[in-house]
């Protein structure tokens, strides 16, 4: 069963019925290093202490800050996460996942997806 | 104007909005960043892109500046050190040429420091001598207490001891030779003193506050190996004779060449000492009674047959030797002393000219040898 969802100022965020904890990114939203630590904070709660792959929606986002991107490829990130799929959309999107991979190196298993179906299935994988 | 070319209009504004960013990374200015329109095209991909390449380049340049001053501080502290050691010291290259000095060492060779950097070192006999340690340095990785003698601009020459240690650059290869120099005018002042002050002004011989001393590392020695030590103590006959009769100044020639006389037929492990007026003493380590006693009877002598010239005339004199032995005959260094005087004096009374060992109650450890 779904868990509710909790909403922070630049994401909405739940726990699917498949396991897979959801981080739906708001449209344009510019994520500050505050922001991801609100969103890993929630995700932390959602959890219930079993490490959880995250599905995590930046399709609009506008702007990643790059202690953000630090803190979100860090060791924080990698305690309540198995894996983490991104799914880019716009240019913007595009060309932050791609820094966020190849300039931060997620200590998570990371990976871009433009489909949220190819995203869900990647992460079966990682599932506990 | 038509819709097509406001758009056309827009695009030209951005491209020349991110080529004023560009511009400005180029001219150093790292916090230029552009501004994302938010209409989804490439255009706004590659500002963003741009973007972040601003701030990874300004994170990057703050990590080299914060190296740097890392980097300045080490600096700063080396150069406290080498300007805050009161002992010369020098930086040399490879090619064995200084390129770096401190005032101590611009002092020592009365040399300023910019005609120091970058020579091989301007007095000859010093470059010789650094070049010999650099090169050993660079084979060895170090010298140790090297002697080497610094003329300076004077013409003053300063005894060092040098020690060298090897430079290496940020990558962990050899980059050069650090060079300390120790002036040690001090060491052998104090080192002269001692020596003086442990022999006797007219023979040159150890004298009584020596005598003690060596003897009690002799019975240290003795202690630890087992081997026994024997002792002489002996007298010059009749000494009072040759005062009376040529003066004292002829009596000091009689004790200076009876001392060399001791020097040259004793052994190289053997200490001769002045133990007072006629009277010398002689430490043989490492023999006994018997070894002791033969060589005793080889000064005796020596010195019966030697004509001793005191300048206008010639002089016979003779000795009595008294013997003893440690640990034979006795347990302690007072010990020792004591039965070597008695045994001295058994042979005075036997006759003189003579060596006796001691004897101990009915021991008797050797005959006399005339």
């Amino acid at each position: 069963m779904e868990s509710a969802s909790h909403v922070t100022k630049v994401a909405r965020i739940w726990l699917g019925d498949d396991g897979i904890v959801r981080v739906i990114h708001n449209v344009d939203a510019v994520v500050t290093l505050e922001d991801a630590q609100e969103v890993m904070s929630t995700v932390m709660k959602l959890r219930s202490g079993v490490s959880r792959p995250l599905l995590v929606d930046s399709s609009s986002i506008k702007v990643l800050a790059r202690d953000a991107r630090q803190y979100l490829a860090g060791e924080d990130a990698a305690k309540v996460a198995t894996a983490a799929a991104i799914i880019v959309g716009t240019p913007v999107s595009r060309v932050l996942g791609s820094f966020y991979l190849g300039l931060s190196h997620p200590k998570t298993p990371s990976k871009l997806f433009t489909s949220e179906k190819d995203a869900l299935e990647w992460l079966k994988d990682f599932l506990v | 104007m038509s819709p097509g070319s406001d758009e056309h209009g827009d695009e030209e504004a951005r491209y020349a909005e991110l080529l004023s960013v560009i511009f400005s990374f180029a001219a150093g200015d790292l916090s230029a960043r552009g501004n994302l329109s938010g209409d989804d095209t490439s255009l706004d991909g590659i500002t963003a892109g741009i973007n972040i390449l601003g701030e990874e380049l300004e994170a990057y340049i703050a990590k080299i500046d914060r190296s740097e001053n890392v980097l300045r501080g080490a600096a700063r502290y080396s150069r406290s050190l080498i300007e805050g050691g009161l002992d010369p010291m020098l930086v040399v290259d490879m090619d064995g040429r200084i390129t770096d000095v401190n005032e101590a060492a611009t002092r020592m060779t009365g040399l300023p420091r910019d005609q120091l950097i970058g020579s091989h070192f301007p007095e000859p006999s010093a470059r010789a001598q650094l070049a010999t340690a650099v090169a050993e340095t660079l084979a060895n990785g170090a010298v140790r207490n090297l002697a080497m003698v610094i003329k300076d601009a004077a013409g003053t020459q300063t005894e060092v001891l040098c020690n060298t240690s090897l430079l290496h650059d940020g990558h962990g290869h050899v980059s050069g030779v650090l060079a300390v120099a120790r002036d040690i005018a001090e060491l052998r002042r104090a080192e002269r003193a001692e020596e003086i002050a442990r022999h006797d002004g007219l023979t040159d011989l150890y004298n009584h506050r020596a005598f003690y001393s060596l003897l009690d590392d002799e019975i240290s020695r003795s202690n630890r190996s087992g081997r026994p030590i024997s002792l002489l103590m002996l007298d010059i006959d009749h000494f009072k004779v040759v005062n009376d009769t040529h003066g004292h100044p002829a009596g000091d020639v009689v004790l200076r060449l009876l001392s060399r006389i001791l020097v040259t037929e004793s052994r190289a492990i053997d200490r001769v000492c002045r133990y007072g007026g006629e009277e010398f003493v002689v430490i043989m380590p490492e023999t006994n009674a018997s070894a002791a006693t033969k060589l005793g009877e080889r000064l005796r002598a020596a010195v019966e047959r030697t004509p001793f010239d005191i300048g206008n005339a010639y002089v016979s004199v003779t000795i009595s030797i008294g013997v003893a032995t440690y640990p034979r005959h006795v347990d302690s260094l007072d010990g020792l002393v004591v039965a070597a005087d008695s045994a001295l004096y058994s042979a005075k009374r036997g006759g003189r000219n003579r060596v006796n060992g001691y004897a101990r109650r009915s021991d008797i450890i050797a005959e006399p040898s005339s």
